[in-house]
């Protein structure tokens, strides 16, 4: 009897940066256009298990994923007990550039939701001419008030409260098994680090004095489910009107997490964008 | 419509103890919270996963933990099922300026993942009496 087995492999990759060898654990599926998928805040590249098993997907890209430093299988840097963790725009980026650099990626698509939607507004105006184009998912300008205490807190039990919080992120018509399992993702966060995430997410992350110098070379696409509190449609769109050719898409019954907690109905939305791209196709959205 | 009175209330402490996920998740589960629905005001008191005092309308010299304080409207959105965006979950409906988070917010965080099944249950229980109406 032959074992059922994903497409999906996983491997580790030394990333040089900041004068650190990163240890970085990715998963990848398919040929094709790279596209590098970014995970949400606090947990890790589990997320996109979906979108590595599409063949619909993985027929045209080269779909990776990877954990950022201190998420998932990807260890923290050395030294690391004796620093408060931080994200900050300059390494976010830089780090998912040096990631590419390292597995030689020609211009790649950068996909990433959330806080890895939020930086693909930091790498079009920064690294322009190494990326094809960026999807970014439940992103805006400026998304504040998610730098909370109590996501660390000695008193609190960080595992079911990280969760918690963003269950609600969720839209209600998402299946329940992945809503559960992307509860299940946060629940093993390292602690502290989905607050240092939420650093950048909140805090570091003001781009609303940038959004006009994006020269629109790159395609940009902007994608919030409606069930999004933290990023709502009106932040995506009030953003995607400030940056040259820009593209919002606005997507019913989903919420925060639309690769994991709703596959099907995010790929609606995804593969007219993912077509475009790739040359075929007019236009984004359902 | 469903709405947040007394009636609903009586039924999810009818609710909590026979639901095999409280079980799970209210083990550790202790907190007095205030709800109000407009000029109505509740306080429940939970204990282990269960609702073991309803005070209606309760003297201002009775201590609570943390409050939800919304108007009827915003109850009868969150008690939809589906409820429409910014009125599924309770930090939606308070980072949105729909409902008031007060208190002692680490009680509420200690509790967090408890007192969001009791809020489920109560939609749930809402749904069966709107549905029973129907």
């Amino acid at each position: 009897m032959t074992a059922l087995h994903e497409p999906v492999t996983g491997r580790y990759v030394y990333v040089p940066h900041g004068g650190h060898e990163y240890r970085i654990y990715y998963e990848e599926a398919g040929d094709g256009i790279p596209l590098v998928c970014l995970h949400t805040a606090g947990t890790d590249a589990r997320e996109w298990r979906h979108q590595l098993n599409d063949a619909d997907i993985t027929s045209h890209y080269r779909v990776i994923a990877f954990d950022m430093p201190r998420h998932g299988k990807s260890i923290p840097p050395v030294g690391f007990e004796r620093e408060e963790y931080r994200l900050t725009a300059t390494f976010y980026s830089e780090f998912v550039m040096a990631f590419c650099d390292a597995l030689e990626l020609e211009r790649p698509v950068v996909m990433g939701s959330s806080m890895g939607g939020n930086i693909c507004l930091h790498i079009a105006l920064n690294f322009e001419e190494k990326i094809r184009a960026l999807i970014a998912i439940e992103a805006c300008d400026h998304s504040p008030g998610w730098y909370i205490s109590w996501l660390e807190h000695p008193h609190v039990h960080g595992g079911e409260a990280c969760a918690t919080s963003v269950y609600g992120l969720m839209a209600p018509q998402s299946p329940d098994e992945y809503r559960w399992e992307t509860w299940w993702y946060y629940a093993q966060g390292g602690p502290g680090i989905f607050k240092g995430d939420l650093y950048f997410y909140s805090v570091d992350h003001d781009f609303r004095k940038l959004n006009e110098k994006i020269t629109g070379n790159v395609p940009l696409y902007l994608m919030t489910g409606v069930y999004d509190f933290a990023c709502t449609p009106e932040m995506t769109e009030a953003t995607a009107q400030k940056i040259k050719g820009a593209e919002s898409i606005i997507m019913e019954e989903i919420g925060h997490f639309p690769m994991s907690e709703n596959p099907v109905t995010f790929k609606r939305y995804l593969m007219p964008v993912l077509e475009t791209i790739r040359g075929v196709g007019s236009g984004g959205g359902a | 419509m469903a709405a947040l009175d007394h009636p609903l209330l009586e039924r999810l402490r009818d609710a909590m103890p026979n639901d095999p996920e409280m079980q799970i998740v209210g083990k550790f589960m202790r907190c007095d919270v205030l709800l109000s629905s407009g000029d109505k005001r509740y306080l429940l008191r939970f204990d282990h996963g269960r609702l073991t005092e309803i005070v209606e309308d309760p003297h201002p010299a009775l201590a609570w933990n943390f409050a939800l304080k919304a108007g009827p409207g915003t109850w009868e959105r969150f008690l939809q099922d589906p409820p429409p965006p910014e009125f599924h979950d309770v930090w939606a409906a308070a980072w949105l300026g729909h409902l008031t988070l007060e208190g002692d917010i680490k009680v509420f965080m200690q509790n967090h993942f408890a007192f969001w099944r009791t809020l489920k249950l109560l939609r749930i229980q809402a749904q069966a009496t709107s549905g029973a109406a129907a």
